[in-house]
C-alpha cells in the first residue's frame, strides 16, 4: 500500500525513487490502474530521466518472481495486460535507455526469473538497513544466555515447515529453551496463536518491536524464511529472498540455522557473509528435496539442544569474529560482491502525478 | 526391494501439495525416528520440478493390498476442512480410507476432522481409546493433534505388536461386521 507522494531522490546515484509499491500487481492495477496514467507518472520525472538519472519503482519489501505472478495472474484471468511490456513500451517511445526504468526488489535470482525484463530488474539488499546493530556488539563476549534459540514465526499459513518446526521442538521438549511465536500473525483461525511470550506481535506493525533482550539472551536464532520450496505458489518459483528475519540475526549478532531455500547459506557467503559450519553440519543447505532439508534441520536443532547452556555460552565466545563481520558487513558495506544495498538518499520530491492517484483521481 | 517385515505403520496419503497436515506429518516421522517403521505413499502434484509419485509398489516393492495387510496401523491424513467428509447436507459420511482400514481389520488413527470418531461411534464402530490416547481427534488445532499422535506412535514404537490383545482383535472383527450392515 503506497502511503506517500513524496519520491525519494540519491543525486549522487542518479536515482528517482518510489515508496516501496508492495504488491507490483496492486501498484499497476490498482494503484495506477492503466498504461496510460503510469505514462503520466513516468512522464512527469522525464526530465530526471534526460538528466541520466534512472527512475527506481521500489518493490524491495518483496521478494517475488513478478514473472511468475504475472503469468499466473494471466492464466486466471485476473488480469489481461503485462505492465512490464508498458515500461518497454515507454522507454523505446521516448527514445531513454531501456534500463532507465528500474523495478527494485528482493528477489536476488530476479535476473535469471524475469527472463526478457531481466533488463529492467535490479536486486538489492534492502532488510539490512531496517535493524539497528545490537547496541552491546562490543561487549558480546559478556552475554549470559538463558535460552537456547529464539524463533519468530509470525506467519503459518502456507509455511508448513514453520508447523514442522513448532512441533518438533514441543515434542522434543525444546520450547522450555526457546523464545518463540508461531502465527503471532493470525491468518486463519485453525492455527493456535503463539505470541512471543511478554510481547504480543499480532500485527503488520509490530515487526520489529520485539524486545532486543531477546536476542541478547539466547544463543542462536533459528530464522524461517518467507520462502522454502515451490509448493504454493509461482509468484515465488525459484526466488531468493532474504527478508529481514535474517538481518535480526545478524544485527542482533546472533548464529543461525535457515530454514530457506536450499542454497541460502551459499548466497549468503557469496555475499560476503560467513556462516557456522565450523561448529555444525550445515549440509542442510545443499539439500535439494524439501522433505529431507527439512529433517536435516530439526536433526541438527535436536543435536544442538543438547548442549548445554555453558557449552553454548563458551561455543558463542569462538563466534564472536564472525558475528563481528556479519554485522559490520550488513551494517556499513554499500556492496556485496555485485548486489547493491538499497541506496540511501539525500532528498525528495512531491509528485502531483502520486498525489492525484493516492486522492482517488 | 524394501523389507517390510518390520514395518508397524501404513499410511496412504495420495496429494499432499498444499495439504499442510500431510507435509508436516511426514516431516515428523522423519525427524522423529519413525520412518523406518512406515509404508507410505504420496504424489506431489505441485509447481516443483521436484513433482513425484511415491508409491507404494513403487518404493517398497508390495502391492498396496499387501501393504494394507501386513502393517499393524494405519494412520489416516485428511484436511480439517475436509468437505469430502460431509454430505451436502451438511452430515458426515464415512471416510473411503477408514472402510479400507476396517475391511482389513485394522485399528487406524484418524488425523482429520475433530469429533469424527464421536460420528463413528454414533453410527456404531467402535475405535480404540482403550489402546492409546484418542483425544488427539478432540484437539482443535491439526498442529496439536499431530504431536498427540506422533507420541502415540513412538509409544506403540516401543511396544510388541506381534502379541495384539485378544480386545483390540474383538473390537476389529466387530467393526468388520458393522462396516458389512452399515448401508452408508
Amino acid at each position: 500500500m503506497i502511503g506517500s507522494s513524496y519520491l525519494k531522490i540519491n543525486d549522487t546515484e542518479k536515482l528517482v525513487i518510489t515508496p516501496d509499491v508492495g504488491s507490483l500487481l496492486y501498484f499497476f492495477f490498482d494503484f495506477i490502474k492503466s498504461k496510460e496514467r503510469l505514462f503520466l507518472l513516468f512522464d512527469e520525472f522525464l526530465h530526471y530521466i534526460h538528466n541520466d538519472y534512472t527512475f527506481v519503482i521500489n518493490n524491495s519489501m518483496e521478494g517475488w518472481n513478478f514473472v511468475g505472478h504475472i503469468e499466473e495472474s494471466l492464466r486466471i484471468n485476473r488480469i489481461d495486460d503485462n505492465p512490464l511490456d508498458w515500461i518497454l513500451e515507454y522507454t523505446k517511445s521516448k527514445n531513454i535507455p531501456n534500463n532507465s526504468i528500474q523495478i527494485y526488489t528482493s528477489d536476488l535470482n530476479c535476473k535469471k526469473n524475469t527472463e526478457k525484463y531481466s533488463h529492467i530488474f535490479t536486486p538489492n539488499i534492502y532488510f539490512n538497513g531496517f535493524i539497528s546493530p545490537i547496541d552491546d556488539y562490543d561487549n558480546l563476549i559478556d552475554r549470559v544466555f538463558t535460552k537456547k534459540f529464539i524463533t519468530l514465526n509470525r506467519r503459518i499459513v502456507m509455511r508448513d515447515y514453520r508447523a514442522s518446526l513448532y512441533i518438533f521442538l514441543k515434542l522434543n521438549n525444546i520450547l522450555k529453551d526457546s523464545y518463540y511465536s508461531f502465527n503471532s500473525n493470525n491468518a486463519l483461525d485453525h492455527y493456535r496463536v503463539i505470541p512471543l511470550e511478554s510481547n504480543k506481535l499480532t500485527n503488520e506493525s509490530d515487526f520489529y518491536n520485539e524486545s532486543r533482550e531477546f536476542y541478547k539472551t539466547s544463543f542462536c536464532n533459528i530464522v524461517t524464511e518467507t520462502y522454502f520450496d515451490n509448493m504454493y505458489h509461482l509468484w515465488n518459483y525459484d526466488t531468493m529472498f532474504l527478508s529481514e528475519k535474517i538481518f535480526k540475526s545478524i544485527n542482533n549478532c546472533q548464529p543461525f540455522i535457515v530454514f530457506a531455500r536450499h542454497g541460502y547459506l551459499k548466497k549468503l557467503k557469496e555475499l560476503g557473509f560467513k556462516t557456522f559450519d565450523k561448529w555444525w553440519d550445515e549440509s542442510y543447505d545443499d539439500e535439494i528435496n524439501s522433505r529431507e532439508r527439512i529433517n536435516k534441520l530439526l536433526l541438527l536443532i535436536k543435536s544442538i539442544s543438547l548442549y548445554s547452556i555453558e557449552e553454548l555460552n563458551q561455543m558463542y565466545k569462538e563466534m564472536i569474529p564472525i558475528l563481528h563481520h556479519n554485522l559490520k558487513l550488513s551494517t556499513y558495506s554499500e556492496q556485496y560482491n555485485g548486489y547493491i544495498r538499497f541506496p540511501r538518499t539525500n532528498n525528495k520530491v512531491d509528485s502531483n502525478i502520486f498525489k492525484q492517484f493516492l486522492n482517488g483521481q | 526391494m524394501v523389507d517390510i517385515q518390520n514395518k508397524k505403520f501404513l499410511s496412504l496419503m495420495g496429494n499432499i501439495q498444499g495439504n499442510s497436515p500431510r507435509v508436516v506429518f511426514q516431516n515428523q516421522i522423519d525427524s522423529n525416528g519413525l520412518v523406518n517403521d512406515f509404508i507410505y505413499s504420496y504424489n506431489f502434484n505441485g509447481m516443483s520440478k521436484f513433482d513425484k509419485v511415491v508409491s507404494v509398489e513403487n518404493t517398497f516393492g508390495i502391492s498396496k493390498e499387501t501393504a494394507l495387510k501386513s502393517t499393524y496401523l494405519h494412520v489416516i491424513i485428511q484436511r480439517y476442512d475436509d468437505i469430502d467428509l460431509t454430505t451436502p447436507n451438511g452430515e458426515y459420511k464415512l471416510d473411503e480410507n477408514i472402510i479400507e482400514s476396517i475391511s482389513y481389520k485394522k485399528p487406524f488413527i484418524f488425523l482429520g476432522k475433530p469429533g469424527y470418531l464421536n460420528y463413528l461411534h454414533t453410527i456404531g464402530f467402535k475405535t480404540f481409546s482403550d489402546f492409546w490416547d484418542e483425544s488427539y481427534n478432540s484437539e482443535k488445532y491439526w498442529i496439536d493433534s499431530i504431536v498427540k499422535v506422533i507420541s502415540i506412535l513412538k509409544e506403540i514404537q516401543r511396544s510388541d505388536i506381534n502379541k495384539p490383545s485378544n480386545k483390540l482383535r474383538d473390537i476389529l472383527i466387530y467393526n468388520n461386521e458393522i462396516l458389512k450392515t452399515n448401508d452408508r
